[in-house]
């Protein structure tokens, strides 16, 4: 079983904390007075997101995870799993709704995604910051107004509904910024 | 680090050494040199010292150069200053140099509390030096006592240890249960090191000056053991934090080489408790210490006060090149 000292730690480190598999956000070695020194660290839960602080005796040692993230192309959905391939390899593997979880509402059948892989299962998918996605419905737009003076709501193709300028119509292909949920501009074909 | 950066400072070390010294030559210390190896170290559980060979003899790299000034001022009795470089093997961090600049001072015939205000002093004209338009920092002294009682609703004089490991439960330390065992002291520093940034201090934009005094028996180090005010048996013991920073270690110094052999044998057999290696004991240092006038020292962290100084959050932006 792989370890790490505390002397290892810094950010991105991936280490097991209460049988979850954890990233190190910030390491802080302190030493109080004459006393023992600790490393006061920042964690987050890979499989829950939640962040955490735990202070670690110096010199310990804590289980490393055998967490990695690879890039593979999204394909498709039959409501328990989210398919995703290796496109060197073909193999393909499944997500489920855990692991999926807030993505779900940008995932476009073949977009690359990261998938963040623990002892070889999906915990985690991270859609690209920008996604291209085509409007499924939305009222009409308003022709000639391009001033961005007032927004509606636009259902994409995946199901994600995003605030977009008035003059935007069915069937636009539009780029959102799927941290922030954002309408960033149409995009092109 | 651009050229600029680092002209700016080059010339903040030079700035603050000049005012030192002028603070001293003002207040009648004599700056002192003592040796940074010797054959003997700190038998400190914690501090940990570089070791080289020379001519088959083993000599230890100073973690403080403590030993020597105090036998100085058993021959000398007046007060003393040092401004110099010592060395601890320890972990690297945002706050910790394996090699940093202390500044260590000795005044007879002083307890611990005056000690204090003359380091108020120095700080405080350090400060003005350094922002000419700014109001002196605020000063706020809490004796340990008053500090762990505010803070986690304990009296560190007489908790008992299921009562310490509840409490460090509270603070989310609870990884630490397995490691830390049934000491004391080493759950004193769990809570410590989990609440500096929080309270000690101030913060980074408003900073203080919080003296903690009056500290456990057990962590006596080379201070003398008196009495608080409520009558518990303190070490006559203090620290200087600024905005989370811990930036000066004092004491009403011990002068009995009988109770700090004692101490230093203590010390050694803890270290045989942890599985490192013990020190052996300094017998000329014990044979002086019992020469030694009544007086306080404090070691103050040259680096970290130039963080403070120059506003930056890394020790390792302050040296001239990063270890």
């Amino acid at each position: 079983m792989a370890s790490y000292s505390t002397n290892e730690f810094k950010s991105g480190l991936k280490i097991m904390i209460d049988n979850d598999p954890c990233s190190i956000i910030e390491n802080e070695f302190v030493k109080p007075g004459k006393g023992q020194a600790f490393n006061r660290v920042k964690i987050r839960n890979l499989k829950t997101g939640r962040v955490v602080e735990r202070t670690f005796k110096s010199g310990e040692s804590v289980e490393a995870a055998d967490v990695i993230d690879v890039d593979l192309q999204y394909l498709y959905s039959d409501g328990e799993f989210w398919y995703f391939m290796n496109t060197d390899t073909f193999e393909q593997i499944g997500a489920d709704k855990a692991a999926v979880a807030d993505s779900e509402i940008w995932l476009k059948e073949q977009d690359m995604c990261e998938i963040t892989l623990w002892n070889g299962d999906p915990i985690a998918v991270t859609v690209p910051n920008f996604v291209n996605l085509t409007v499924s419905d939305t009222d009409p737009g308003v022709r000639g107004d391009t001033s961005g003076g007032g927004s509606k709501p636009a259902t994409m193709e995946t199901g994600a509904v995003v605030q977009v300028p008035l003059f935007i119509n069915i069937g636009d292909i539009l780029k959102v910024d799927t941290r922030t949920g954002k309408y960033v501009g149409r995009a092109k074909e | 680090m651009t050229d600029n950066d680092k002209l700016e400072i080059l010339q903040g070390r030079a700035k603050l050494y000049n005012v030192v010294r002028s603070f001293f030559l003002s207040t009648n210390a004599l700056e002192v040199e003592t040796p940074q190896l010797s054959e003997f170290t700190t038998t400190e559980p914690f501090i940990d010292s570089f070791d080289v060979l020379a001519d088959n003899k083993r000599l230890f790299l100073h973690t403080s150069p403590e030993f020597y000034m105090k036998r100085l001022l058993s021959e000398i009795h007046q007060d003393v200053f040092q401004l110099s470089k010592v060395f601890r093997r320890e972990e690297l961090g945002n706050l910790h140099l394996r090699e940093f600049s202390l500044l260590e001072w000795y005044r007879i015939n002083i307890n611990e509390q005056q000690l204090i205000d003359d380091v108020i002093s120095l700080i405080q004209s350090i400060w003005q030096q350094f922002n000419a338009n700014k109001s002196p920092l605020p000063i706020e002294k809490i004796s340990y006592f008053e500090f762990f009682e505010t803070s986690f609703n304990i009296n560190p004089h007489r908790v008992t240890i299921d009562e310490l490991k509840t409490c460090a439960k509270r603070s989310s330390l609870l990884s630490l249960e397995d490691v830390l065992g049934d000491e004391k002291d080493r759950w004193f520093d769990a809570l410590m090191s989990c609440s500096l940034d929080a309270n000690l201090g101030g913060t980074k934009s408003q900073p203080k000056l919080t003296f903690l005094y009056d500290y456990p028996k057990s962590q006596c180090a080379l201070a003398r053991i008196g009495r608080d005010v409520h009558g518990n048996e303190v070490a006559k013991r203090f620290e200087l934090y600024i905005a989370g920073v811990e930036l000066a270690n004092g004491f009403y110094e011990l002068n009995s080489d009988i109770e700090q052999r004692q101490r230093f044998i203590q010390e050694n057999n803890y270290r045989q408790k942890i599985d490192k290696e013990t020190i052996p004991l300094d017998e000329e240092f014990l044979n002086d210490l019992a020469k030694l006038p009544e007086c306080s020292g404090v070691a103050l962290g040259l680096d970290r006060l130039l963080m403070l100084l120059l506003e930056k959050d890394n020790i390792h932006d302050v040296v001239s090149f990063s270890q």
